[in-house]
């Protein structure tokens, strides 16, 4: 109705402003300093990408510290300085040290900046219909802000004191009374870790705030919230969980940077001994209460790695089966549900702490509750595969697999939803393999389906098929070596903190000890079997198949009617929606896909178009 | 207020000034009135509560006058429960304080 | 490319984006404020030391309340000028705004620097003496320091050796600040005489850092005398101190008591926990380490105060009570010995205490000065976040809210100085941008509105 309307004033006024301000952007403005989405996406993607791979690097020097434990490590060794690896033999503090990096990198700089703030970025606003962001400087912002955090994060390795030691949750008192004896406690690793988390807090609070201001106010004419596909639902369900469950972690970051800095006692408890030595404080606090407010955002922090991998499978998986995605509604009201739930969970990761019967009974009940929207949103992609017709392209193979790996670390986290078995299961490998099982065969396939589903859009031509088959394959096997393992080890009571892979505890540990060897190689040979996915990223943009139309998996999301590479301002006609998101092989349609934007009785047409500007 | 459909008079503006003044003046007396009541009440429980109560009042008065809440359409409401819905259930740690094991009475005084 | 609805409202939603936006900031921010007071009711409850109540000025958050009130009702009036299209009304709240602004935020600051000044010492029985540091403050004494050694530290650097100057870890020549009427002349191991300063030493230590020699030592031509703040030192003994940045000096310790200009005792922490009879909570305070600082004279005014109280009846579960029981404020204006005021009323004196008596104290000298020995101290601090998680929390809160009250006020000013040009092109959207700018400013309010009963009055 009226919006129609808002849209050609719109259109009438964007054509004046487009001749002046267009040529004259400059390099810098147009792929640095832009306030493009797709721009800003491709900026988060490729940074949380290199931040992937750093994070991955990390384990792969602890995997060596495990496997063989003070032995030098060759080749990388040599470069990780005298005191923290002398003679090339990774220290403890070391192990401790990348131990907890691995974590933040790998949580808060790579798979969240990489799921949701390049593929939210780059692809909501396309599926709604939206010319850009609500607020393209915000966006901006958020990246930059989030590139600072990254920066702050990685400099503390440079620290006298080197980086945060205390694991990813930097769980007081440790982590407020370690590194406390160096000249400037500002410049300490802890204290950093807090200082980027504070930036990459704002950084993903702009973010969110802008993509739910988007969905909700820049959805083009016809675009009904039932009839957004999931990808979208997703993400706002995502970007709610990370506008509300991430100031609680803000908080705890501040009192912490109190404790550390102000000598404040927030966190630490009366009679605290450090050595055997009363440590200067006033005491009072209490360290639960750190581990109260992490949770409260980290437990929602899970279903922010998890969601938009659910996102981007349900996208690709109906597009390769040419049938409608089972139960799109149903998908919805499951996500609603489990973003709702995902806020009261929280203490199921502190049974060990003792709160007390009636507190863990609650957490348990809700935690066992909130497997059931995860199953309803896992069932709905296996039945939609069901007498479908599977192209198994590389996208699809990656979001398959995603399928039974999500399954195993999904049904593996319910011994752990319980108090009883989690008391014995608590900091063992088993817990390891679980978020493993969910985050890296799980997440992870599901964004490397992603990029191979969207690259043809991005820049116009088709990664390599048999190097994405060179990379799914490997890495597929290499997962499995690599996770499966800790489950066996967990079961055994390993904990997950030895830096020597349990070589102390020889007497129990013996019998499983070569199972450290063989997580290790799999793990390395993982790292080799992502070198034909970077040589795809980068060799395609040039070499790849080009594409023959806009549309070639030939889907009928909005993102697919823009030009390929899509320009500023993204459509070249203004999008109206007619219909649902996945409407395939419809009974009586010319072609076995209708497209969102086509109006009743108009047949898709194949043609390459490009950007007006 | 985003729905102007007919452009108010002057005297709808003065009216609105005044208001606005009267709700000011309002907070300012809720704020007097929990300074002295801590004088005036001897039991601490007694007058957190009714301060608690002044307080809210004056925040529910802020939210839907001031910020002109009451106006608006309803899906602001909608994350609004949610938020609320979150910090109550964020004040519900403070119950796990009293049963928490790490508060050794053994170190409370030497 | 325009975006839609920057200015008109979408017919449907009935939003214009950055009113969702600055709602949705909003619940964001009720979040971040709902967990920090989530986190004071969970300390106030586990504390295992008395909370302190009633300790800060009640008139200067009173008049801060009234301020930020006023600027709402102006901040309100500025947008209702621009909805009148009357600009010059515009910038004259706007200017108010800012200007109740600049005064909250000089109020704030006059009550936290009070705070800097003022000390607490807890002495080994946990009973605590309050007051001010006697003049020149608290130092570390040193004499006879003939060696000085300064650190390099070359093992402790970061993962790739690289040699930042703002985080070398050795020394940086700050101790020569704390030298006393001397001048920093040394020899080196050599025997060559060279004056320390700033410079030389950052150098000496970086080519000491180079070569991976971990220390330089000093001796000085002649024997010189320290007198150091102890936040500088990681620690000392009777004959050596060692600064933060791995220095060491050897010498002789001269003086490490603490004297303090005392004006309250507080002997609630003498108490154990779990203590039900209040006669024998007397008994044991009767013995407090404090007497023994203080002086038998106020023991006896105590011991006064005490026989008043009791008449009265209480019992230790009255938290006021209790701290009107087991706290005296101390004060040599009264007749020797006698509490300067009522007994009923030391818990409100507590308060004014902070307030009134603080700036006054140094010249005319109301309270009795008082050594205590190091070996009785077990905890000082002054009134920062250190000394108790109530002024932790205290301090977290507002300087939070003090931080959206300067970001606020930046945005605000923003508009009045820099937007006047939009106003002339497209009056609707500064309206706009100034309803944002007032709602964020309206739930700063809020926040101070719950702060200041929490933290002044409850």
């Amino acid at each position: 109705m009226s919006a129609a309307i808002t849209h050609e004033e719109l259109h009438g006024e964007a054509h004046d402003h487009a001749h002046e301000a267009h040529p004259k952007q400059s390099f810098i403005y147009k792929y640095i300093f832009s306030t493009d989405h797709k721009v800003i996406g491709i900026q988060y993607g490729l940074t949380s990408l290199v931040f992937l791979l750093a994070g991955f690097f990390l384990m792969m020097v602890m995997r060596w510290s495990i496997a063989y434990p003070d032995k030098p490590m060759p080749l990388i060794g040599a470069f990780l300085g005298d005191r923290w690896a002398p003679g090339g033999v990774v220290s403890p503090e070391l192990y401790n040290m990348f131990g907890a990096m691995h974590g933040t990198i790998m949580v808060f700089l790579g798979v969240v900046p990489l799921a949701f703030g390049a593929f939210g970025n780059y692809l909501v606003p396309l599926q709604i219909g939206a010319i850009d962001m609500a607020f393209p400087k915000l966006n901006a912002w958020s990246y930059w802000l989030n590139l600072i955090g990254g920066v702050l994060m990685m400099m503390s390795f440079f620290m006298p004191s080197g980086a945060a030691q205390s694991g990813w949750t930097n769980y007081s008192p440790l982590a407020s009374t370690t590194q406390m004896d160096v000249k400037d406690v500002f410049f300490s690793g802890q204290t950093q870790w807090l200082m980027a988390m504070v930036f990459l807090i704002s950084s993903s609070l702009l973010g969110s705030v802008n993509i739910i201001t988007t969905i909700i106010n820049l959805r083009c004419k016809g675009m009904t919230w039932m009839r957004m596909p999931f990808f979208v639902w997703g993400m706002l369900v995502t970007a709610f969980l990370l506008l509300l469950a991430f100031p609680p972690l803000e908080v705890a970051a501040v009192l912490q940077l109190f404790d550390r800095l102000f000598g404040s006692s927030f966190f630490l408890p009366t009679g605290l001994l450090d050595s055997n030595r009363h440590l200067d404080i006033a005491g009072g606090g209490s360290p639960l209460l750190y581990q109260h407010l992490f949770w409260f955002l980290a437990h929602p922090e899970v279903y922010v790695l998890i969601l938009p991998a659910f996102c981007i499978v349900s996208d690709i998986i109906p597009c390769n089966i040419r049938r409608p995605l089972w139960g799109h509604k149903t998908m919805v009201y499951a996500a609603l549900v489990l973003g709702f739930f995902s806020f009261i969970v929280w203490a199921h990761h502190m049974y060990l702490t003792g709160m007390g019967a009636v507190v863990s009974t609650f957490f348990q009940i809700t935690t066992v509750s909130i497997s059931v929207p995860s199953v309803v949103l896992l069932t709905c992609l296996m039945i939609s595969l069901w007498g479908g017709s599977i192209r198994f392209n590389t996208p699809m193979l990656f979001a398959c697999a995603f399928l039974p790996m999500f399954g195993i670390g999904g049904l593996t986290g319910l011994p752990l939803a319980f108090s009883m078995t989690d008391l014995f299961l608590h900091d063992t490998y088993y817990v390891i393999g679980h978020f493993h099982y969910v985050v890296a065969p799980g997440t992870i396939f599901a964004l490397f389906a992603g990029i191979y589903h969207w690259y043809p859009k991005i820049t116009g031509r088709f990664m390599n098929e048999t190097l994405g088959r060179l990379h799914f394959w490997p890495s597929l096997i290499c997962m499995n070596f690599l996770f499966a393992p800790m489950f066996i080890q967990g079961l055994a009571g390993f904990h997950r903190r030895w830096y020597n892979g349990g070589m102390a505890f020889e007497d129990t540990t013996r019998h499983l000890l070569w199972l450290n060897e063989v997580m290790s190689i799999a793990a390395w040979c993982l790292a080799l079997s992502q070198i034909p996915f970077i040589l795809n990223v980068f060799l395609s943009i040039k070499g790849g198949k080009k594409v023959t139309c806009d549309n070639p998996w030939h889907a009928t999301t909005l993102e697919w009617a823009t030009p390929t590479p899509p320009g500023h301002g993204n459509f070249n006609f203004e999008p109206v929606v007619h219909r649902g998101p996945y409407e395939y092989s419809v009974p009586g349609a010319s072609t076995d896909y209708t497209p969102q934007w086509l109006a009743e009785g108009e047949v898709p047409e194949e043609k390459l178009t490009h950007a007006e500007h | 207020m985003s729905e102007e459909t007919t452009t108010p008079s002057a005297a709808d503006f003065s009216k609105q000034s005044r208001q606005i003044w009267l709700g000011g003046l309002g907070l300012m007396i809720g704020s007097a009135l929990s300074c002295s009541i801590f004088n005036l009440l001897s039991s601490t429980t007694s007058h957190i509560v009714l301060g608690l109560l002044i307080a809210a009042t004056q925040v529910a008065f802020q939210l839907f006058v001031f910020m002109h809440l009451k106006n608006e359409r309803g899906i602001v409401y909608k994350f609004l429960v949610f938020t609320v819905f979150f910090t109550f259930a964020l004040f519900f740690l403070t119950h796990l304080a009293q049963s928490s094991p790490l508060h050794f009475d053994a170190f409370s005084s030497k | 490319m325009d975006i839609p609805y920057t200015v008109k409202a979408r017919p449907d939603t009935g939003f214009w984006n950055a009113k969702i936006a600055i709602w949705l900031f909003l619940a964001s921010e009720v979040m971040l404020f709902g967990g920090l007071f989530s986190a004071y009711i969970f300390l106030r409850l586990a504390s295992d030391t008395p909370w302190p109540t009633h300790v800060l000025n009640v008139q200067a958050g009173f008049v801060n309340t009234l301020i930020l009130i006023l600027s709402s009702i102006t901040v309100l009036q500025a947008w209702l000028s621009l909805k009148m299209r009357n600009f010059r009304r515009y910038q004259i709240f706007m200017a108010a705004t800012l200007l109740l602004s600049v005064a909250f935020m000089t109020i704030k600051i006059r009550e936290y620097g009070d705070k800097f000044h003022h000390y607490g010492v807890r002495l080994q029985d946990g009973s605590v003496l309050e007051g001010h540091l006697a003049e020149g403050g608290y130092k570390i004494k040193f004499l006879d320091v003939k060696t000085v050694t300064l650190a390099s530290r070359p093992n402790e650097k970061g993962l790739l050796n690289f040699n930042m100057p703002f985080i070398t870890p050795g020394s940086d020549g700050n101790f020569l600040g704390y030298l006393v009427d001397s001048k920093p002349e040394f020899k080196d191991a050599t025997g060559k005489v060279v004056v320390l300063d700033k410079a030389t030493v950052s150098s000496v230590v970086s080519e000491a850092f180079s070569k991976k020699q971990p220390e330089i030592k000093y001796t000085a031509t002649a024997p010189l005398k320290f007198a150091i703040t102890p936040s500088a030192l990681i620690s000392y003994d009777g004959t050596k101190a060692t600064f933060r940045d791995g220095t060491v000096l050897e010498g002789k310790l001269e003086d490490d008591t603490l004297r303090l200009e005392v004006d309250k005792v507080d002997l609630r922490q003498a108490i154990p926990a779990g203590e039900k009879s209040l006669s024998h909570a007397y008994e044991l305070v009767e013995k407090a380490d404090a007497w023994r600082v203080l002086g038998g004279d106020w023991k006896t005014a105590f011991l006064k105060q005490k026989a008043e109280k009791s008449k009265s009846g209480g019992s230790l579960g009255d938290t006021d009570f209790v701290r009107e029981a087991f706290t005296m404020p101390i004060s040599l204006h009264s007749e020797a010995g006698a509490p300067v005021h009522e007994a009923k009323e030391a818990g409100k004196a507590e308060m004014k205490d902070h307030a009134e008596v603080a700036p006054a104290t140094h010249e005319e000298h109301h309270h009795p000065e008082v050594a205590i020995l190091k070996k009785d101290v077990a905890f000082y601090s002054n009134f920062t976040p250190k000394y108790h998680n109530y002024y932790a929390i205290y301090f977290a809160m507002t300087s939070l809210h003090g931080l959206h009250i300067v970001g606020g006020a930046l945005v605000l000013a923003y508009f009045l100085f820099f937007n006047g040009g939009l106003y002339k092109t497209d009056p609707e959207h500064l309206t706009n941008r100034v309803e944002v700018g007032g709602l964020f400013w309206h739930f700063v309010d809020i926040v101070w509105m719950i702060v200041f009963p929490v933290l002044y009055l409850f």
